[in-house]
């Protein structure tokens, strides 16, 4: 039963390493809707490793190597050089910090929910590092430090991109309900 | 609903790891199935196929044809189990089911716990032959896209020894005989229960555990090597 072996082992695998490997792509993908295609893309390059009976100590960081790969592949530097950096600017962080108090609490901010689709349509047209730090905060549960420690990115910056993008929201799906 | 509700729902529709692992599966197979493209043959199986497992059919369309002779039970007291083999005495009605079916070699097929343990004879040199059986969503329907069962084949290739265990935990696997139950003996395996039958050189049983659906047939193997493939799967 070879392949059922196989597939057991990589079953166990797949369960203990998803989510690193997920948050590892999801950092450093160039567009959210890239993240399902090079997980599974890095994931069958994983079962093709248990297949060849590969000697690997330890495939947490084995994954994340070719999860690095993957990525590198999936944007070729043309690409790259065609897009803007995923990285903040200066001046992103300078635009964001203005007007900011200093207490604000994302969690006031509720938005409504009668079309999820809606939001995902509004956030895939903010910047990258906005639905990045929106995905981490909320479906990978990142505290607010360990975000912008992921994205290389100042932690008041983080917390704007959440703070402003709930406000827009908010807006924006007050409106369209009226 | 809170934010964080929200979010996840909707996040757990666009990157969900279900859906991932069954795209990842579904790749591997078909990578498969294109590197041994040259092994893989699609059965095309003519309405009106007879399926004819194990050789032998036994049917009837009155289950009182059948006399039963129940073994004496075997009993072990280690591995937990009491088993009566219930021989096919005498069947009457021997008569033939069409199944409409199509069949294809399988190289891949989802995780089922049970394969990894299987007790297959030491003389058998395949133990890896899937096929998968697809049957049509209805009378009216061109397609062949309705997946029944899996099957795995073990053979000895020199001797045809074999044993063929179809399984789904979707549906029952398609046969082309049935048994009725009367006169016969029920078996009992860690205490689960079930019937198994012999029809001179075939050992076969049909059972649900943990949800799958199970048939079993085997040729020429002996009674001690059926009875602990079945302890290798009713643990």
């Amino acid at each position: 039963m070879v392949d059922q072996l196989n597939l057991k082992q990589f079953n166990s695998i797949y369960e203990k390493t998803y989510n690193q490997v997920l948050k590892y792509i999801v950092c450093k993908c160039s567009n959210m809707e890239d993240v399902n295609d090079i997980i599974q893309e890095t994931y069958i390059e994983v079962y093709n490793a248990i297949v060849k009976k590969k000697k690997i100590e330890d495939f947490e960081k084995y994954i994340i190597g070719i999860a690095k790969n993957k990525v590198n592949k999936y944007y070729t530097l043309l690409y790259r050089l065609q897009n803007i950096s995923i990285f903040p600017t200066k001046n992103d962080e300078i635009e964001l910090l203005d007007n900011i108090k200093s207490d604000i609490d994302v969690e006031q901010i509720i938005i409504k929910a009668d079309d999820i689709e809606k939001i995902w349509d509004y956030l895939k047209t903010k910047k990258i590092i906005i639905q990045k730090v929106f995905y981490l905060y909320y479906e990978l549960d990142l505290t607010i430090k360990e975000i912008a420690n992921e994205l290389n990115i100042g932690e008041s910056y983080t917390k704007n991109c959440l703070y402003r993008t709930l406000k827009e929201l908010q807006e924006f799906l007050g409106k369209d309900c009226d | 609903m809170s934010n964080k509700k929200i979010f996840k729902k909707l996040y757990s529709e666009k990157i969900n790891k279900d859906d991932n692992y069954k795209m990842i599966l579904k790749s591997i197979e078909r990578n498969n199935i294109k590197m041994k493209k040259n092994i893989v043959k699609w059965i095309s199986v003519p309405a009106c196929l007879i399926i004819v497992i194990c050789g032998v059919v036994f049917l009837n369309k009155d289950n009182n044809d059948i006399i039963y002779k129940p073994s004496d039970p075997i009993i072990s007291g280690e591995k937990n189990y009491e088993i009566y083999i219930n021989s096919i005495e005498s069947n009457k009605g021997l008569a033939r089911f069409d199944a409409d079916i199509q069949m294809t070699n399988y190289y891949m097929i989802p995780y089922f716990e049970f394969l990894s343990n299987l007790d297959i004879p030491d003389d058998f040199d395949n133990k890896e032959d899937f096929k998968a059986i697809y049957v049509k969503k209805d009378k009216n329907s061109k397609e062949y896209d309705v997946l029944n069962h899996y099957e795995l084949w073990c053979r000895n290739t020199a001797n045809n020894r074999r044993i063929m265990i179809a399984f789904s935990n979707e549906y029952e696997p398609l046969r082309d005989y049935f048994f009725g139950d009367e006169g016969s003996k029920v078996s009992k395996i860690n205490d689960f229960e079930l019937t198994i039958y012999r029809y001179e050189n075939s050992y076969m049983t049909t059972f649900k555990y943990n949800d799958i659906n199970f048939d079993i047939e085997t040729t020429d193997i002996t009674e001690q090597e059926f009875i602990d493939l079945l302890v290798s799967i009713i643990k």
